[in-house]
């Protein structure tokens, strides 16, 4: 196989880190759903891992990571975290945004100090009206500014492969910005 | 060691191992964090070399938790017995270089059976 990479999708329950795994893969995904015991608004929820595959370019494979949001699975963070090649921190569009699940996040995997790109995906983005998911993303931006983060927050909707790519697309931007800096 | 110099000298015993005994389906050698170090499927089953890794990696750090909340000790190993097939995961050690270790085979072998292969096989991997 050519050179291998991967990129992890984490978060809450419902904010698309299968859907997004089954859209870009190119082999048949590990799933790890289970159907829900406590109400969250779907049937089944991921409790391990998800895990595919798609190529970038010719010479680079991607190994997808899906792994739960919530901090009681941060064993599962502790294990994608060794050699990350980019994280997306999914969110999903709501009229309420919900910030304290990607603080835990920015400070467990600690993107800046491990030299790891990372970006905000809001999900669900094609149910949302421009205005309200402009003014729902600058929420984010503002707290990744007030954590120094240079990362990117996007609107993508999981379901569309071009929309999707442009996770593994912005990383590996960031990663050729590096190496020409 | 690396992954680059470990694969050309853990492929060739990999191979070996399940050309020998025909109930493995598949026996995978991988870094803790989940990359490919070498990967052969049996005559019967064809895997993705990384999803098993992605896999074994997963399970071993899972099980590694699971001991540090029992207070068990050092993991052993991880086993996953089925009504066809069984899968044992074992750690070792290729120089420096920790590895995750996986043999599945039919369940003809028991899950005993497998172990003592994997074991076997997880010391020639420290010996080199
Ligand atoms: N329209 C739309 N539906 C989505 C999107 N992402 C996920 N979904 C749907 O939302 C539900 C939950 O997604 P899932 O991937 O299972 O969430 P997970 O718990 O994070 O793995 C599924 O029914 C998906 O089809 C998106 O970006 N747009």
């Amino acid at each position: 196989m050519s050179e291998y990479r991967k990129l992890a999708f984490v978060g809450t329950v419902g904010t698309g880190k299968s859907t997004i795994v089954r859209t870009l893969s190119e082999i048949e995904v590990i799933d790890t759903d289970r159907a829900s015991t406590v109400d969250i608004g779907k049937e089944f929820t991921t409790i391990g891992i998800d895990y595919g595959r798609i190529a970038l370019g010719d010479n680079m494979a991607l190994g997808l990571y899906g792994v739960p949001g919530q901090s009681r699975f941060s064993m599962l963070w502790d294990h994608v975290n060794r050699s990350l090649w980019g994280l997306a921190f999914l969110v999903k569009y709501s009229e309420s945004p919900d910030s304290d699940s990607l603080l835990e996040v920015i400070d467990f995997f600690q993107p800046v100090a491990n030299d790891i790109p990372f970006v905000v995906a809001v999900t669900h983005a094609d149910q949302a009206d421009d205005d309200s998911l402009e003014s729902f993303c600058t929420v984010f931006q503002e707290i990744l500014t007030s954590r120094s983060l240079p990362a990117a927050v996007m609107a993508i909707d999981c379901t569309s492969r071009d929309s999707a790519m442009s996770i593994p697309l912005y990383i590996n931007a960031m990663h050729r910005a590096r190496e020409n800096a | 060691m690396d992954i680059a110099q470990a694969k050309p000298i853990i492929r060739p015993l990999i191979e070996e191992f399940v050309a020998k005994h025909f109930e493995v389906l598949v026996t995978s050698a991988c870094t803790e964090d989940g990359f490919v170090i070498a990967h052969c499927d049996g005559s019967k089953l064809t895997l993705e070399e990384d999803k098993i890794a992605a896999l074994s990696s997963t399970l071993l750090s899972l099980s590694e938790a699971a001991a540090r909340v029992i207070n068990s000790g050092k993991l052993q190993v991880t086993v996953m017995e089925g009504d066809k097939a069984n899968l044992v995961v074992v750690k070792t050690q290729c120089q420096n270089l920790a590895i995750v270790l996986t043999v599945a085979s039919e369940s003809s072998l028991s899950i005993g059976q497998v172990l003592f292969l994997a074991n076997r096989l997880a010391g020639e991997i420290q010996r080199l």
